[in-house]
């Protein structure tokens, strides 16, 4: 029977159904002998039925959705007349060099910032991190809540090698099926070091 | 091709499952309102507005109600949803096939919403109709016309979050996606939404009790 600290632990991902084969089954028999943790559990719960019942917060306006997508459409058609100005820019070209030239320069540079402005970085995590001249490992970094990555932030900040070395055991190992224990763990290590060391190492 | 066939399945279940919610699943069906989403978008590269019309049709709730989630503001969430549909539109020949269209698009809405969200962190402009609104009580024709109380609290209690817990949250408990979706979407692993996961909804019981409790509701 696991203790009541490691299924508290555990209990915001069992709440909305995370948690699957052992880890799921141990949890829930804990609960059905445990009045305390049932609590929590039922607590969490509650919380997320509450966030699943917010899906469409309230009512919009009968005509919202057709002005929405009127408003789309209009949108659409000014970029593809701006485009046909493009089109007729690069026409220019063939005919004026010098403007041309100049024409296709702004073109250029315009389509370079909208491909930087949508482009990803995917962070390296395949790589071990570096290691520092005082023996620690250098962790880049990124910023946690970008997903697509507009941008990097452009931190580094060393965290020790043991706690590098378990972040790191435990984030691959919670990728493949396995007890509750690693969560446990994580849970544990994280919460000693602070989470931005297992967000930071492990994007 | 597997994963393309697999993936192309999961979008199609999800646009029903959505058509079927909004009822235009009723309307009478031309080519465009039975084609995959990855059908329209190979035709929107072609240039056919009435695809791109229909992509808008199939996805500008989920896109505006996700985008109102994260960002907690009607006006926002509607730029935010408009502008996303234009990146699409103006992306479309950058669509990679092997994924899903709407974890694509997910991805564009939530990171518009995000830069919104520091956008208004620098600096906070209250618009002067939205002053004139907060004096006399009223709303615009097409905000809120029927709030509920919980449905206020709960948003309030997302925005005190911190927007990478905030995301995860609204994709999985709201959106109701998986975590392997979510990972798709804002591109970190699975161990790493499962992480923020627990942790968001650690903080939002958190901070909904800390909310009830300023408020004077005893919680049982």
């Amino acid at each position: 029977m696991i203790s009541c600290e490691k299924v508290q632990r555990i209990l915001p991902l069992h709440a909305g159904g995370d948690l699957r084969g052992r880890q799921e089954h141990e949890i829930d028999e804990h609960l059905s002998g445990c009045l305390g943790c049932y609590r929590l559990y039922q607590d969490y719960l509650e919380g997320v039925v509450r966030l699943r019942a917010s899906r469409e917060p309230f009512e919009v306006a009968p005509d919202f959705w057709t002005e929405f997508e009127q408003d789309v459409m209009v949108s659409v058609r000014e970029e593809t007349s701006a485009s046909t100005v493009s089109t007729h820019t690069l026409r220019l070209a063939a005919n004026r060099p010098l403007i041309g030239a100049a024409a296709s320069f702004f073109l250029a540079l315009t389509a370079w910032f909208v491909f930087d402005e949508t482009r990803s970085i995917t962070p390296d995590v395949g790589s071990p991190p570096p290691v520092a001249a005082n023996g620690q490992h250098i962790i880049p970094i990124y910023d946690t809540s970008l997903g697509a990555g507009l941008e990097r932030v452009g931190v580094r900040r060393s965290v020790s090698t043991r706690e590098e070395a378990e972040v790191h055991r435990l984030m691959r190992r919670l990728d493949h099926p396995g007890g509750p224990e690693e969560l446990y763990e994580l849970e544990r290590v994280l919460s000693e070091y602070g989470s931005e060391a297992g967000d930071g190492f492990y994007r | 091709m597997t994963d393309e066939r697999s993936a192309m399945s999961g979008s199609e279940t999800l646009a029903k499952r959505r058509l079927a919610k909004t009822g235009a699943a009723d309307e009478p069906k031309s080519p465009e309102r039975t084609a995959s989403d990855t059908d329209l978008v190979r035709r929107v590269q072609e240039g056919h507005e009435d695809s791109f019309r229909e992509l808008v049709r199939r996805y500008q709730k989920r896109a505006y109600w996700l985008a109102y989630n994260v960002v907690n503001d009607s006006e926002e969430a509607r730029d935010v949803a408009q502008e996303a549909f234009l990146r699409v539109f103006k992306s479309a020949d950058r669509f990679d096939y092997r994924r899903s269209f709407y974890t694509w698009f997910y991805r564009i809405v939530v990171n518009l919403a995000i830069d919104h969200l520091r956008k208004r962190s620098v600096s906070r402009k209250v618009p002067l109709e939205d002053l004139a609104e907060m004096e006399s009580g009223e709303r615009r024709p097409d905000a809120r016309m029927q709030d509920t109380e919980l449905g206020e609290e709960i948003l309030d209690v997302l925005s005190g979050l911190p927007e990478k817990y905030r995301t995860v949250i609204v994709l999985r408990d709201i959106e109701e996606l998986s975590c392997q979706e979510i990972g798709l979407i804002i591109r970190c692993s699975h161990a790493t939404v499962r992480w923020r996961l627990h942790q968001a909804r650690k903080l939002f019981r958190e901070h909904w009790a800390r909310m009830r409790r300023r408020k004077g509701v005893v919680e049982k």
